[in-house]
């Protein structure tokens, strides 16, 4: 441990300390597993289990762990270190919402890689090899800003809105979510019948919220002599979802429109001569679909086109979730209550009704905002992007420079690697 | 509320795997109230052996009635050939399940459970006719709903259900119907290609049919661990139980073919290490006799035979499924190959379309493989994704096979390393692609 993780664990360590009170309560405590990375030991502590909330206090205030994580699974023995002798009961159905697997317009502004070799700094996301000197060992910062926190954020709401309370009839009251302690949301259901589900049927709501395996040959929508059958608003299930999307994008006008499908999220773009003959017919468009006539024919735009344009549609309906997350059954998920070790923020409740308010980077700190401590540190990263606090935006932070910052900045920094702590 | 009422006696006779029709046949033989030493296993079936023991009419014989059943199983008939609708066919199924679970035999366990599926469908099917009500449904939606009910498969009759001019008479609990629907391949059952709304699946009739189908299937398949060997063996030794084992050791004889496949010896053509975790499935399943649905016969058939598998060799494939028809596979695999109707070879589905079918099994615990997932690693590091069973998973696991390969051929002095044979291999792949 060097004297900034030395530092951290002490932060940590008076976090624990200070919420021992108030700590969320884990269900089903006793049968789930838990696992830790800390300070002083390298590697993933696992296979622990507690038989009450204190013993997994102690330990909290013992280690302070940099990454503390529980399973979403409930076990008869959590503490068995084979997976065939823990004695499965169940598993939470668990959604990971993190805006690290969504292509966001900002990762490029403020993710960069350095090459551990030669220390050629990149933009963007790890490539494969440094350019330079061809190692494959980098250092990747991965910085959060408002525009991918929203991004999660509008993707819970595709999820828990557009399909766990209206298509799956959920109610509220059995959805948890919480913020995640970095970029992200974690949505959980722990009710019986979701907790049996196995990873088949798991797999099946996942393709079903992220819209895979739309068939167009079932839903009918085929060449209808040289016209196009296409989806009305009023129709259950999916075809009405993108009918209701045409709809609303084709409503919000030409350049909206144009938008939309000229820079997809994934995938081709619509080709602009194309484009061009949709947005000439938008109006006509937006009539039909408003009368519920699903003949949406265009000359020059053929089948091929129609589905990429239902692609793109499809793509901003869906909840762009973590697949995986959701089918794994022996899933080990952050810890409620927890820090997160690389962003020095906390893993929180969020009631789904609170969900607009709630700001990661006001609601998720780990102390107070009203404290007045401060932390000298120096930048020791080539780059570090700007990051908002509270209402305050750092973003003049220079390599090799000293600041002396409030105590929620400077623990963010140093979780991020780009900063050290000065001994004062 | 119609759901409660209990099912009527003739439903346990009928269809012997709903829960509860045990206690029936107890009943019937008067037997309900007995104590349990006296309802041990071994006393059961000796009891009910002598209970319908009938040598004036062998129709009515227990022993006549099973051992007829397992014939019908090995030969891949598909009905039963005697009553199905008399206590008899109640006792029978109890009975069967010991047998099949004793004998340990996959194929002919599957081709049981294939029956009852496919009767059951039938039966549900049915149209009874009286000069009253001329011709009408045998069993009414609530009659089935009860059956639903009885099976533990949230459904409930929705009348007069309409949507976009279609009545979907049932709707049915998503999780009851992810249940089922999820052993069930092809882009119908997605739940995304359903009318899903509120939580509930809306359904017509022949749906619930064919999901009740599925669920009947893997509920009549025997337990192979249900029996310790101590018991097996108390089991082994009632006269009629030995009698029945004997003649389906010689029934399977008689019908070897369905029971040995050639499948698994490997042979130049592409060896089995070669074949995708989603072929590799379909395989195992077919071993097993289980049932394969028409979008894995498919697969399995284009995969052989753009992979240098003669018709002969493809037709084995099918040997051990509960339906198979010598005559009519060939006709379907000389047809897929092209040597009948428009005479054109079908090309090998790809993954994304296997993956809609749900036969990807690139994350299988058993069959899995990293490949499928992460991608071929090309020279330079980066991957490239398997998008074809064929012609990138082949080519990819050539290429796998031949590293490791090379890594464990012994250096030579002048440390060069000796391999030939297996670039070739790499290579013809290779070419055969580009031809495409
Ligand atoms: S990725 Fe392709 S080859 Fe691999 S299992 Fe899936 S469908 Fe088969
Ligand atoms: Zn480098
Ligand atoms: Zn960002």
């Amino acid at each position: 441990m060097n004297l900034t993780q030395y530092y951290l664990y002490k932060l940590f360590q008076a976090y624990y300390k200070a919420h021992l009170k108030n700590y969320p309560t884990i269900s089903d405590l006793p049968n789930r597993e838990f696992a830790f990375i800390r300070w002083d030991h390298p590697g993933m502590q696992r296979h622990i289990g507690y038989p009450n909330s204190n013993f997994l206090l102690d330990y909290l205030v013992k280690y302070a762990p940099r990454h503390s994580y529980r399973s979403a699974t409930i076990y008869s023995t959590p503490s068995a270190d084979k997976m065939e002798h823990k004695g499965y009961l169940g598993c939470d159905f668990v959604v990971d919402i993190d805006s690290d697997h969504i292509p966001t317009s900002c990762q490029h502004r403020h993710n960069y890689v350095i090459c551990k070799n030669c220390g050629k700094l990149l933009l963007g996301d790890k490539p494969e090899e440094c350019p330079d000197c061809h190692s494959k060992k980098f250092k990747k910062i991965v910085w959060i800003c408002d525009e991918c926190l929203n991004v999660s954020k509008e993707q819970v709401h595709h999820l828990i809105d557009g399909f766990l309370l209206k298509d799956f009839n959920i109610p509220l009251s059995a959805i948890k979510l919480n913020f995640s302690g970095h970029r992200g949301y974690h949505v959980r259901i722990e009710s019986k019948v979701f907790r049996s589900l196995d990873q088949e049927e798991r797999r099946e709501i996942a393709d079903y919220v992220t819209g895979q395996g739309f068939s167009y040959n079932i839903w009918n929508y085929k060449p209808v002599q040289s016209n196009m059958s296409g989806f009305r608003i009023d129709q259950p299930g999916w075809p009405g979802k993108i009918a209701r999307e045409f709809y609303k994008v084709l409503s919000q006008g030409s350049d909206y429109t144009e938008n939309i499908f000229s820079n997809p999220r994934y995938g081709n773009p619509i080709r602009s001569n194309v484009l061009r003959i949709l947005i000439e017919r938008r109006i006509d468009l937006i009539r039909k679909l408003e009368n519920k006539n699903p003949i949406w024919g265009i000359p020059h735009v053929g089948p091929t086109t129609w589905h990429r344009i239902f692609e793109i549609l499809r793509d901003l309906i869906k909840a762009d979730i973590d697949v995986v997350v959701s089918i794994d059954v022996h899933r080990l998920i952050r810890l409620e209550g927890s820090i997160h070790g690389k962003a020095g923020l906390k893993v929180v409740d969020v009631p789904y009704e609170k969900l607009d308010e709630f700001d990661p980077l006001t609601d998720a700190l780990t102390f107070p905002k009203e404290s007045t401590n401060k932390l000298t540190i120096k930048i020791t990263a080539p780059i570090c992007p700007p990051i908002r606090i509270g209402k305050i935006t750092y973003d003049n932070f220079q390599p090799d420079e000293e600041y002396t910052v409030p105590l929620n900045v400077g623990l963010f920094l140093l979780c991020k690697d780009v900063a050290e702590l000065i001994k004062n | 509320m119609p759901s409660q009422t209990p099912l009527p006696k003739q439903y346990f006779y009928t269809f012997p795997w709903l829960n509860g029709s045990s206690e029936i046949l107890l009943e019937d033989m008067g037997l309900l109230s007995q104590s349990n030493e006296a309802t041990s296993v071994v006393n059961m079936i000796k009891k009910l052996f002598t209970e319908f023991h009938n040598l004036d009419q062998v129709e009515n014989d227990l022993e006549y009635r099973i051992t007829e059943f397992l014939k019908q199983c090995a030969e891949s008939k598909e009905k039963f050939t005697t009553s199905t609708d008399d206590i008899i066919h109640l006792a029978m199924y109890p009975l069967l399940q010991i047998i099949l679970s004793l004998l340990g035999n996959r194929i002919l366990g599957n081709a049981m459970a294939n029956i009852y599926a496919k009767h059951c469908q039938e039966e549900l099917r049915s149209h009874s006719t009286s000069k009253q009500h001329g011709s009408r449904n045998k069993y009414n939606d609530y009659q089935i709903q009860s059956i639903c009910h009885n099976l533990g498969l949230e459904c409930l009759v929705t009348p007069r259900n309409m949507i976009d001019h279609i009545i979907y008479p049932f709707q049915m609990d998503f999780q009851s119907y992810l249940s089922v629907a999820t052993k069930l391949t092809g882009d119908r059952w997605k739940l995304i290609n359903r009318i899903f709304v509120k939580g509930k699946v809306n359904l017509i009739r022949d749906d619930v049919i064919l999901l009740l189908r599925e669920m009947v299937r893997n509920k009549t398949k025997p337990d192979y661990k249900a029996i310790d060997p101590e018991l097996k063996k108390k089991i082994e030794d009632i006269p009629e139980i030995s009698q029945i084992l004997e003649r389906v050791e010689k029934i399977v004889e008689q019908n070897s073919k369905k029971f040995t496949s050639s499948l698994f010896i490997a042979d130049e053509k592409i060896e089995y290490e070669l074949f995708p975790p989603c072929m590799k499935m379909i395989l195992f399943r077919a071993s097993q006799g289980e049932n394969l649905s028409h979008n894995e016969r498919l697969a399995i058939a284009f995969y052989f035979l753009n992979t240098n598998h003669s018709i002969e060799e493809t037709v084995d494939i099918f040997r051990t499924i509960p339906d198979f028809d010598e005559s009519i596979a060939r006709y379907q695999v000389e047809f897929a190959a092209g040597s009948r109707g428009k005479g054109k070879k079908y090309k090998m589905y790809n993954c994304a379309k296997l993956r809609s079918f749900r036969l990807c099994k690139a994350d299988d615990p058993k069959f899995g493989d990293r490949l499928c997932i992460q991608g071929g690693k090309r020279k330079d590091g980066t991957f490239q994704p398997i998008k074809n069973p064929i012609n990138d998973y082949v080519f990819w696991k050539k290429v796998e096979l031949q590293r490791i390969h090379r890594s464990q051929i012994p250096t030579t002095l002048d440390g060069s390393k000796t391999s030939q044979t297996s670039q070739d291999s790499v290579s013809s792949v290779h070419s055969e692609k580009t031809k495409k």
